[in-house]
């Protein structure tokens, strides 16, 4: 079983930790995604949620074990070894993370500018073609002071996918949005990784539109990886805390 | 041992801080060959750095060429060395005041403003954002900037000289009533080349420290907003007294040449 899940897996990780001092971070992590699968990843505020997409997108390094995207282990890479490693993915921040020096248009265009391997008739072609997929056509020239919290949040992932990685990072894309607006945004979640066949993993508190939309399920607490598996069965899970978080409730171990 | 730990915990600060802008610093010459230059974005701050500086520099150096008449005014009456005013206002500010004002005005618009920028960036995970593009932010940040404030400083200094220079001869003129010529005569028969040569060696260096601290600062400030201060704060304190030591060794350097 593990030869075979490390063969199509685009992500996995081996008992992976995070240690900062004494705190213990992220504890023995081991999990793998699968190609086009759409994973949701929850748990209370300090359970590791952002800090598990940071270690896979390689932008914190992990004390132990080993962590694979596409085949390849991120341990001993520097910088520079981790350049053909992130082109591979793209990542939604919390707060966008949006350049606000930079117009629209010029923030979806910056990967494909910045790596110089299309022309700029090309660029303008893709840039208009995903600002269209987001809804966001006639948006180009405005700055990023100028928009929504939600239009912010479909040009954070049009600038992430403009590339189309092989794995999309999603922190929290929806929070502080309407429901509304928040399902518009995990519908072109799913639209794009059925598309493209990218492998999701999202970060999110807002469970039952996430679980509408995710193949499965992993739940972090303190570090630990509490539940791996189908949406549906999360209620039922083993671990009371596991159970008390999903279905919301105040009485429980968390 | 509370003692120790309380005079040691300053120190240590100083030592990492030191060690941390020796670093960057030293990255920043390893991208220099080969040449991983981002055109766009160094163009960009050079416009910012020094064509929007412009109008404060050259309203600060009128006066700075005018103060230096004035504290040599007293004595030059008194001793009838008016001959002298030209050369002891453009020695004073070429060797000395110029650079040092103009690199403060300069730390204190563009060294905080991009210890700003940058620590804004970092809190808003647009450092890492640039880094999960699988662009590294000391190449498209830092570098961009060094060369920016280093070339920027360079020409603003010169400009100043110059601004300064002029506004030393119309005091001289209204306050002395010296000839504007009597006062550029002796400013060029007695100024050498060297002194203008350490004026711009000055501003050369001083647009590294300010480019090295301010960016370093920003760079690695954490925290929120109160954080951005806290940034801004450090890198302004830091980058006067790391000016002050890099004159006091330039002045030394330039003593002897």
């Amino acid at each position: 079983m593990g030869e075979h899940m490390k063969d199509f897996s685009i992500v996995r990780l081996k008992n992976v930790s995070l240690e900062m001092g004494e705190r213990v971070l992220l504890n023995q992590l081991t999990f793998s995604l699968s190609s086009a699968e759409i994973v949701g990843l929850i748990g209370p505020p300090g359970a590791g949620k952002s800090l598990l997409l940071k270690v896979i997108a390689g932008l914190i390094p992990f004390t132990q074990g080993d962590v694979w995207v596409c085949g390849e282990s991120l341990v001993g890479k520097n910088e520079a070894a981790l350049v053909a490693h992130r082109q591979r993915l793209g990542m939604v921040f919390q707060n966008n993370a949006l350049f606000d020096s930079l117009t629209v248009f010029d923030n979806v265009a910056f990967p494909l500018r910045v790596h110089g391997e299309v022309d700029d008739v090309e660029i303008r072609h893709c840039v208009e073609k995903r600002l269209t997929d987001v809804g966001l056509s006639h948006i180009g020239p405005l700055s990023i002071h100028e928009l929504s919290g939600g239009m912010k949040k479909r040009v954070a992932i049009a600038r992430a996918t403009i590339h189309d990685p092989v794995l999309c990072l999603y922190d929290e894309p929806t929070a502080g949005l309407d429901p509304v607006t928040a399902a518009k945004i995990y519908a072109l979640i799913k639209s794009f990784s059925m598309t493209h066949q990218a492998t999701a993993l999202i970060v999110s508190h807002e469970l039952d539109t996430l679980f509408a939309v995710c193949d499965r399920v992993l739940m972090l607490h303190n570090g630990q990886l509490l539940f791996d598996g189908s949406p549906q069965h999360i209620g039922d899970a083993e671990n009371r805390a596991v159970r008390q978080f999903a279905r919301g409730s105040d009485i429980g171990p968390l | 041992m509370k003692l120790l730990r309380y005079l040691g915990r300053p120190i240590v600060a100083v030592a990492r801080d030191t060690g941390g802008m020796a670093l960057l610093f030293i990255f920043a010459l390893r991208a220099l060959w080969p040449p991983q230059i981002e055109r766009d974005e160094t163009l960009r701050v050079m416009c910012k750095f020094g064509y929007m500086s412009l109008p404060i520099v050259a309203a600060t150096s009128v006066f700075v060429g005018g103060i230096m008449v004035l504290q040599a005014a007293t004595y030059v009456t008194e001793f009838g060395a008016q001959s002298l005013v030209g050369w002891a206002t453009g020695w004073a500010t070429l060797r000395e005041v110029g650079p040092v004002l103009i690199g403060l005005m300069f730390s204190g618009r563009v060294g905080a403003n991009n210890t700003a920028e940058l620590a804004t960036m970092n809190i808003t995970e647009q450092l890492d954002a640039l880094r999960v593009l699988a662009i590294d932010p000391l190449i498209y940040l830092f570098v961009p900037r060094l060369i920016a404030m280093i070339a920027m400083l360079v020409c603003l200094t010169a400009i100043g000289d110059i601004i300064a220079l002029g506004g030393g001869a119309v005091v001289a003129k209204l306050i002395l009533d010296l000839d504007v010529r009597l006062f550029f005569k002796s400013l060029f028969e007695l100024i050498h080349l060297q002194d203008l040569w350490l004026s711009l060696a000055k501003a050369f260096l001083f647009g590294a420290t300010i480019a090295t601290v301010s960016s370093y600062f920003g760079m690695r400030a954490t925290g929120g907003t109160r954080g951005v201060g806290r940034a801004v704060n450090a890198s302004v304190v830091a980058n006067a007294v790391v000016l002050f030591v890099a004159d006091y060794f330039m002045t030394a350097l330039g003593v002897h040449v």
